[in-house]
Parts: C-alpha cells; structure tokens; sequence
C-alpha cells in the first residue's frame, strides 16, 4: 500500500503542468545580444504581461552564461527563451522543444556589425591579427562564430583573437575607447546607444555586416507543460502580433511579433 | 635478403614515427591549465568556474592559502603537472606565478583581480605575462557619463598626485577621445576636499570620483553626495555604495565576467598569441548602477532606453 501511495506521489510530482495551476512554472531568459541589460525591469514586466494574461510564471532572466549552464540542468525550466546557437549546441540533449521566434521589423533573424574606430588604420582587406570584443556564441569561438557570421564574406574571424564579453554593450564600449580593435557588435545595440549619445556611435563605423543570426528561440522543456498550457503560452504571446499596442516587455526586448518555430 | 633488411628498416622507422606521435598526442592530450588562487576568498568562485567551463581543457586548482610558504611544495606539484599556462587570481598568486615561471617562461601566465596592479611590475622583466585589469577604465565610466547625460561635458576631477597621477593621466586621454573636458583639482590631505569642490563646483556639469584616499572617505562621500543634489551635478565612481548612497551612477567591474574574457585570452595564447602582446587588458565587462531618484531631484530624465542600458537601477 506504501509503495502503491509512494508510487501515486511521484507520478504527482513528475506530471507535466499547466500554466492555469496555481503553482507558477520556472522561465528562463537568456539572451546576450540583447539592449535589455536592465534584468529586473524585464523580470517585472515578463512577470506583469504573463500575469496579466493568467499565466503564473517564476521569470528568471541570466546576465552569464555560466549561470545559466548551470541553472539549466539543475532547474528543468518549464520554459526557456535562448539563443539559437545554445539550442543548437545543448537543446536536443536537455529535452527542449522550440515552440515560437519573436520576429523584430517583421524578421526572425538580425545582424551584427563589425565596427572599429573611425581613425582606426584596420580595413578588411587585411584584417587580421587584431583583438575583437564580441559576445560569446559557445566554448568553440572560432570556427564556428566563423561560420555563423562570415561565411561566404571577406573576413576570416580565425585570423584574430576574440575575446569574449557577457553582454553587447561593452563590446561597444570597448571598441569606442580603443580597448580592442574591433568589435562585432548588434544593430539594435548601436540604435539604443545612438538615441542616447549620437556621438558615442559616430566614433565608429562598421567594416563588414554579418550574416543573418537567427532571433532567440523560446522554448519548452520536454515533459514540463502539458497540451493546454502550451497552447496558452502560444495564444498569449501570438496575441499582440500586428497589434498596435505592444506590451512593455515587447518594446523592451524590440519584438514586434512572434512566429511558430519551424525548422 | 637485402630486400628484406631494408623492410625491416623501414618497419622499425615506422613504429618509431608512430611512437613518437602516439607520445606527443597522449602528452597533448594531458594539456592541462592550472589555476593558482591567493586563497580561499569568495570572489574567486565565480571566476574560476566561468574560466573552467569554458577553456575546453583540464583544469587544476591550486591554492597558496594565503601564504606563498604555507605549502613549500605547491610550486613543485603545479610545475610538474606541466600546465600549458597558468590564470592566476589574486596579488600573491600572480606574484607566485611570477617567480615560479622565471625560469620557465614558455608558460604563459594571466593574472586577474589584482587591485593596482600597476605597483607590482608584473610585466617587467618577464614575456610571460599577461593580464586583466581590475579596474573599470575612466574612458568606461566617462563613456556612461556621456550616454545617461549627453549634456555633461566638464568634468571635476579632485584628487591627490601622491596616489592618482597616473590614474589622471589616463583619464585626460580618455577625456580627450570624448572630446570632454577636464577641471582638475590637486589635494595634499582629505580636509582639503571640500574646498576644491566649492572651487571647481561652478566650472562643471559633474563630478567624477576616484577611488583616492583623501577624496574616498566616508566624511567627504557623505558630503558630496548632499552638495550634488544641492548643486545639481552628476557624480560618477567605482564603488558599488557609491550609488546605494545617492550619487547617480556606479560603473564597476563585472567580476562574473572576468573568468569568460581571461579563457578567451587564454585560447588566443595557446593559439600564438605572445602573452607580451596582450599585456594588461582593460575588465571589459562592466556592471552599471543608475540612481533613478538622485538623477530626477537633480533634474535629469531617464528614457526607458537609458533605464534598460543600466544593470542596475535604484529607484
């Protein structure tokens, strides 16, 4: 009888929930090419805008990737907004299943731009040897940043020494003080500095633009929702696509819209 | 038969080449990188698990307790595990990796968290070496002064030539490349602060604080911080409190990230790149703390962009 109640437990503990109980489900943010460095304002609004449409969420956004390496495996998230190139690398063997892309100026990917300074002597015709600020896209920098952002163009990213930084805007930093040569930094990075001081942004000027980088990914994990909360979190988030009204945590993390993963 | 000799030959310089490669793979195979703490000190933790994680390689920890005599043979165990380069956390574990690759200088060493790390002459002497500095750069804090408040372009600088010339000397570059302008104040003692701030206080559109001992004490932060509001002028510092007690903005090195940029150092070393040409990098990741309260009674409003560019805002 024991093991019949101990066995009912477990099945309890282990079954999938859904976002109308009462217990809240964990959300992961990863995302360091994002503008949105400010974490607790986008906690609060995640946490507002799912509230909001009766959605309990425990919204937990990561600056470093160390963190999230490590909550990830321990915290089997319900949900997870990631980037593309970590769900390549870790998705499939951490059980997550990409639901939908957030779409920004109607497009699911976005570019970065290799900038230095305007009185820099580098130009891409020789551009190597050079130290280049840029965020991490995995333990295997070279080749494979290589590949995702310069294949087929006139730049060989193995040809310099990157050095890895936890969010966009110091790579900006870095590369307008002349910390580094260059930096690969986002579009929307450079647009969020350039409202505020115009003449930060003019210091620079961009020597290549990247290949398109696919938007983060939100993600369920496998076992973690059922049918009905999945479905829910698809209704809510699809919701304000083509609307005029975006909520504040659209504005802040620039998405106008979201789509239905496809491969 | 002569035939057969000379298989035989070429047989054996086979196995030998196979040998051989077979030793220098399993020895490349052991590369290993070792990292040396001056001690048990918290603020390691972090750094050392994002360096682990992401170097790719076998990792050993060595500890020096404190004290570079407590374990005589620590030197002897870390050397004779053959690490391909040694990160090094902490004064006394850089100044140990210092002395112990003197003569082993094809190990290249970067060392981090070191405060002033200027003082120790690290770099001299020794082309092994290569850093991370712990220090946010006051082009970075002059940088987020220009971005939150485009409008400040004098700076007040009071500070004491005995501990900050040098310090100053980089600020005036960073300045230059901003294109703001500088108002220095020299001070031989702390009573002298709050004279040369009624001095320069008119001349100026902020303040930024150095992390100076007759300008950074408790009596003169207290002070300031009240005449700022007064006098509506935008202070910037280093100090995490610094914000927390009312001045606007707080730039300071983000410690979690230091791990990240010294693997990725260590990977351009291990790739070709000479330690001495990478010499002392600047910490390029940086924690910004913004006072949303202290910038509206001085008269500055944040957009949600500027309040979404700060890690920290204090409302």
């Amino acid at each position: 009888m024991i093991r019949i109640l101990f066995v009912i437990l477990l099945l309890v503990l282990a079954r999938p929930v859904s976002g109308l109980a009462v217990e809240p489900v964990d959300f992961y943010f990863y995302f360091p090419d994002s503008s949105q460095v400010n974490l607790s304002q986008l906690k609060r609004e995640m946490d507002r805008f799912l509230a909001k449409a009766g959605f309990s969420v425990r919204f937990q956004p990561f600056a470093h990737k160390i963190d999230f390496d490590n909550k990830l495996k321990s915290g089997r998230p319900a949900l997870v907004l990631l980037p593309e190139w970590y769900y390549q690398c870790n998705g499939r063997e951490l059980g997550l299943v990409p639901l939908l892309t957030p779409l920004r100026h109607g497009r699911s990917d976005y570019t970065k731009l290799l900038m230095v300074r305007k009185s820099s002597p580098w130009k891409l015709t020789d551009f190597s040897g050079r130290t280049v600020a840029m965020t991490t896209m995995g333990t295997d920098n070279g080749e494979k940043v290589n590949r995702a952002l310069f294949d087929g163009r006139k730049l060989d990213l193995l040809k310099n020494h990157i050095v890895n930084i936890s969010k966009d805007a110091d790579a900006f930093f870095a590369v307008a003080l002349g910390h580094v040569d260059a930096a690969v930094v986002c579009g929307d990075t450079l647009s969020t500095v350039g409202k505020l001081d115009k003449k930060l942004v003019e210091m620079l000027e961009p020597l290549i633009e990247s290949n398109p980088i696919p938007m983060p990914l939100l993600c369920i994990m496998s076992g973690r929702l059922d049918p009905a909360g999945i479905e829910q979190i698809k209704k809510i988030f699809m919701a304000h696509n083509g609307g005029s009204d975006s909520p504040a945590i659209m504005e802040m993390l620039h998405i106008d819209g979201w789509q239905t993963f496809s491969n | 038969m002569a035939g057969k000799l000379s298989l035989i030959k070429i047989l054996i310089a086979l196995t030998l080449i196979l040998l051989c490669s077979t030793a220098v793979s399993a020895q490349q195979s052991r590369q290993q990188v070792a990292i040396l703490l001056s001690d048990s000190e918290q603020a390691y933790l972090k750094p050392v698990s994002a360096f682990s994680n992401e170097i790719g390689m076998e990792v050993q920890v060595y500890n020096l307790q404190g004290d570079l005599r407590r374990d005589p043979r620590l030197m002897d165990k870390l050397l004779a595990s053959r690490p391909s380069l040694i990160f090094a956390l902490g004064a006394k574990a850089a100044y140990a990796a210092k002395l112990w690759t003197h003569q082993h200088q094809e190990i290249p060493v970067i060392f981090a968290m070191v405060l002033n790390w200027q003082k120790y002459n690290f770099l001299k002497g020794q082309d092994n070496m290569s850093g991370i500095a712990s220090e946010v750069a006051p082009g970075i804090q002059f940088l987020n002064l220009s971005m939150f408040v485009p409008t400040a372009r004098r700076i007040g600088i009071i500070y004491s030539p005995e501990h900050s010339r040098e310090i100053v000397v980089l600020a005036r570059e960073a300045a230059a490349l901003l294109k703001l302008e500088l108002r220095e104040h020299p001070i031989s003692s702390p009573a002298e602060f709050k004279a040369a701030y009624r001095q320069l206080a008119s001349q100026v559109d902020g303040f930024w604080l150095l992390n100076d001992p007759f300008t950074y004490t408790v009596e003169n932060m207290d002070w300031m911080q009240a005449r700022c509001i007064k006098d509506r002028l935008v202070c910037i510092g280093q100090g995490s409190n610094l914000a927390e007690i009312g001045m606007m903005l707080s730039v300071l090195p983000d410690i979690d990230n230091i791990g990240t940029q010294a693997a990725s150092m260590a990977r351009n070393i291990l790739r070709g790149q000479l330690p001495k040409d990478v010499g002392v990098m600047e910490s390029l990741g940086t924690r910004i703390l913004l006072n949303q309260r202290t910038a509206a009674r001085i008269g500055i409003s944040l957009s949600a962009q500027a309040l979404g560019m700060a890690t920290e805002v204090m409302e």
